[in-house]
C-alpha cells in the first residue's frame, strides 16, 4: 500500500530480534515505534508479534486476583457516562449485514479502481466546487471518520496534504475498516445509533449510516468521472432506492433547518425509473401529512444528484403540479442534504 | 483444551460484537470474566492496590469507548485486554520514583511466591498450566522475562541489570517468549493459528 518495501526488508533482521522484548512491553521510545510501523508491513513479523504478546498476556494473566466488589459499580458508572449504552434492542429486520454493507464496499470499490487509475495530471483536474481530487478524497475521508469514530475505530486525520498514494490508502484503510466491523458484527452493529454527516438529529441507525457513506462515495466517485470527461454510473435500483428513503426521510427536517418549512402543508414526490416510488412528505417535521398541495415528479436517479447538490431546481428535469413555492422550497431542501 | 479454545473464542466475539453495539451487559460480562485478570496483573507490577484499581478502571472504560480498536483478526479479547492492562501498570511503575534497584536473585523469588491474596477461581488449570511453562523456561530466559514483564524493565535495562550484552537480551527475551509460546501452544492454552 504505497509504502516503500526497499526499507521494510532493511528493517526485517533488526526488528524481527526486538519482536520479544516488543511483545513484553519491554521496548521504549524509538525502538518501540520502528516496530510498530514495520508490523504494519510485514505478515511474517506481524503473525509471530501475535503469537509472542498472546504467550507474554499469559504471563500476567495467570495471577488473576478478584478485585474489591465495589469496584465493579464504579467501574460500569464511569464507562456509561463516557458512552451512554444503546437503547435496549428492538426486533432485528431480517436483512443480513451483507445486504445492507454491500453497497458502500462497491462504492468504495469503484472509487478507489478510479482512484488508482489516475495519471498524475488528472490527480490536479478540477472538478466541483473548484476542488481538485486530493482536496475531495481528503473530504470524504474526513465525512468518513464520522462513522468510523462512533464505532471505536482509529480514524484518518487531515489528509489535505498527503501524497496521492498516501490519500488513497488512508481512506481505503479507513472504509475498510468500518466495512470489516460492519460485516461482522450483525445486527447488533447496524442498529447501533450513531450520528449522520450533517445537522442530522437525532441518531441514525448505523444501516443508515452506511447509506450516507454509500452515496457520498458514489457522488465524488461521478465528479471524478465528469472532471474527466467520462459517462457517469448511476447506482442501481436497489441503491437508489436506499438513498431514496434516506433522503426524502430527512427532507422535512431539512426544510426547518432553512426556514423554509411550512406546517399543515403536505408535497408528493413522483420518482420514476429502477428505485424510484412514490412519497408524500410533510412540510414540517412532526407533522402529518394531508392531502397534497403540490406534486412533483423526476426521474429517480436525477434526483439522487440533486440529493446530493449536483443538480439544481434549474437543472432538474422535473414537472410541478400545483403550488410552484412549495415545489421550490423542497427542491432546495433536497439540495441541502448532500454531504459537502 | 483445544475445544475449549475454540468456544470460547466464539464467545468473545459474539462478546465484542455486543461491545461495538453499546449493550451495557456486555461491559458488565467483560469485567466479571476478566476483571481479576486485569487487577491481579496491576497488583503484581505496581504492587500498589490502590493503582491497580485505577488501572483496573481505565483498562475497562477503554475498553468500553473504544471496542473498534479490538481486531479479531489478530488475536484473542484476552490478550488485547491483558496488552492494554500490561501497558498501563508498566507506565505506572516508571512513572514512580525512583526505587531502590532489587538484587537479580531477590527478583526471581519473589515471582515465585504464592500471592498471598484472594485468588478468582477462573481456569484454575491454566493458571496452573502457564506457572509450570514458565518454570520450565532456562533460567537465563526466565529471569530477563520476568524482569521485563513484571519490574517494567526495557530490554536495554534487563541487559545492564543482568551485566550482559543488549543483543543477548533482546535473545533471551525473544527465545524465552517463543519457548513459552510453543509450550502454551502444545498445552492448547494458545490457539495453533492466531485467530
Amino acid at each position: 500500500m504505497g509504502q516503500d518495501h526497499g526499507l521494510v526488508d532493511a528493517e526485517h533482521p533488526r526488528v524481527f530480534e526486538l519482536l520479544g522484548a516488543w511483545a513484553l512491553g519491554a521496548c521504549a521510545g524509538q525502538d518501540a515505534d520502528d516496530v510498530s510501523e514495520h508490523l504494519a508491513g510485514c505478515g511474517t513479523c506481524a503473525a509471530e508479534a501475535a503469537r509472542l504478546q498472546q504467550a507474554a498476556a499469559w504471563l500476567g494473566a495467570a495471577e488473576d486476583v478478584s478485585p474489591p466488589p465495589r469496584l465493579r459499580e464504579t467501574v460500569l458508572a464511569t464507562a456509561y457516562a463516557r458512552r451512554p449504552p444503546a437503547p435496549a434492542a428492538h426486533q432485528a429486520p431480517a436483512d443480513g449485514a451483507e445486504v445492507d454493507a454491500e453497497p458502500y464496499a462497491a462504492a468504495m470499490i469503484d472509487l478507489d479502481e478510479l482512484l488508482a487509475g489516475l495519471a498524475p495530471e488528472q490527480w490536479a483536474a478540477t472538478m466541483v466546487h473548484g476542488w481538485r481530487v486530493p482536496e475531495l478524497v481528503a473530504h470524504l475521508a474526513s465525512n468518513d471518520s464520522t462513522l468510523a469514530a462512533e464505532l471505536g475505530l482509529t480514524t484518518a486525520g487531515d489528509l489535505a496534504l498527503e501524497s496521492p498514494e498516501a490519500a488513497r490508502s488512508a481512506w481505503r484503510t479507513q472504509a475498510d475498516a468500518v466495512l470489516r466491523l460492519v460485516g461482522g458484527g450483525g445486527a447488533a452493529v447496524l442498529d447501533r445509533p450513531v450520528h449522520l454527516v450533517g445537522p442530522w438529529e437525532p441518531r441514525y441507525p448505523v444501516r443508515q449510516a452506511l447509506v450516507q457513506r454509500a452515496f457520498e462515495t458514489w457522488i465524488h466517485a461521478e465528479d471524478i468521472r465528469a472532471a474527466l470527461g467520462r459517462p457517469g454510473l448511476p447506482p442501481d435500483a436497489r441503491r437508489v432506492a436506499g438513498i431514496l428513503a434516506l433522503g426524502v426521510g430527512l427532507l422535512p427536517v431539512s426544510l426547518r433547518l432553512l426556514g423554509l418549512e411550512h406546517p399543515g402543508r403536505t408535497a408528493r414526490l413522483l420518482l420514476s425509473g429502477p428505485g424510484g416510488g412514490r412519497w408524500t412528505v410533510p412540510l414540517s417535521p412532526r407533522t402529518e401529512p394531508g392531502t397534497p398541495d403540490v406534486t412533483i415528479g423526476a426521474d429517480a436517479v436525477e434526483f439522487c444528484y440533486l440529493i446530493g447538490n449536483r443538480r439544481s431546481a434549474a437543472t432538474l428535469r422535473h414537472t410541478v403540479d400545483g403550488d410552484r413555492t412549495l415545489a421550490s422550497d423542497l427542491l432546495r431542501a433536497a439540495m441541502a442534504l448532500g454531504c459537502d | 483444551m483445544e475445544q475449549c479454545v475454540d468456544s470460547s473464542r466464539q464467545w468473545e466475539q459474539a462478546l465484542h460484537a455486543r461491545l461495538l453495539a453499546g449493550d451495557e451487559a456486555a461491559l458488565a460480562e467483560l469485567y466479571d470474566q476478566f476483571a481479576p485478570m486485569v487487577y491481579g496483573m496491576a497488583v503484581r507490577i505496581t504492587g500498589d492496590r490502590s493503582a491497580a484499581e485505577d488501572i483496573t478502571q481505565e483498562v475497562f472504560v477503554y475498553a468500553w469507548e473504544r471496542p473498534g480498536s479490538y481486531d479479531f483478526a489478530r488475536g484473542r479479547l484476552r490478550t488485547w485486554l491483558a496488552t492494554i492492562a500490561h501497558h498501563r501498570a508498566v507506565d505506572c511503575v516508571r512513572g514512580a520514583v525512583a526505587r531502590q534497584r532489587r538484587a537479580v536473585a531477590e527478583v526471581v523469588h519473589e515471582q515465585q511466591l504464592v500471592p498471598d491474596v484472594e485468588e478468582a477461581a477462573v481456569a484454575a488449570a491454566v493458571a496452573k498450566c502457564v506457572r509450570a511453562a514458565v518454570d520450565r523456561l532456562p533460567d537465563a530466559q526466565r529471569t530477563a522475562i520476568l524482569l521485563a514483564y513484571f519490574e517494567g524493565k526495557t530490554f536495554r535495562q534487563v541487559a545492564d541489570i543482568l551485566g550482559i550484552p543488549e543483543g543477548t537480551a533482546k535473545s533471551r527475551l525473544r527465545l524465552g517468549l517463543r519457548r513459552l509460546a510453543d509450550q502454551l501452544e502444545a498445552d492448547g492454552v494458545i490457539a495453533t493459528k492466531p485467530g
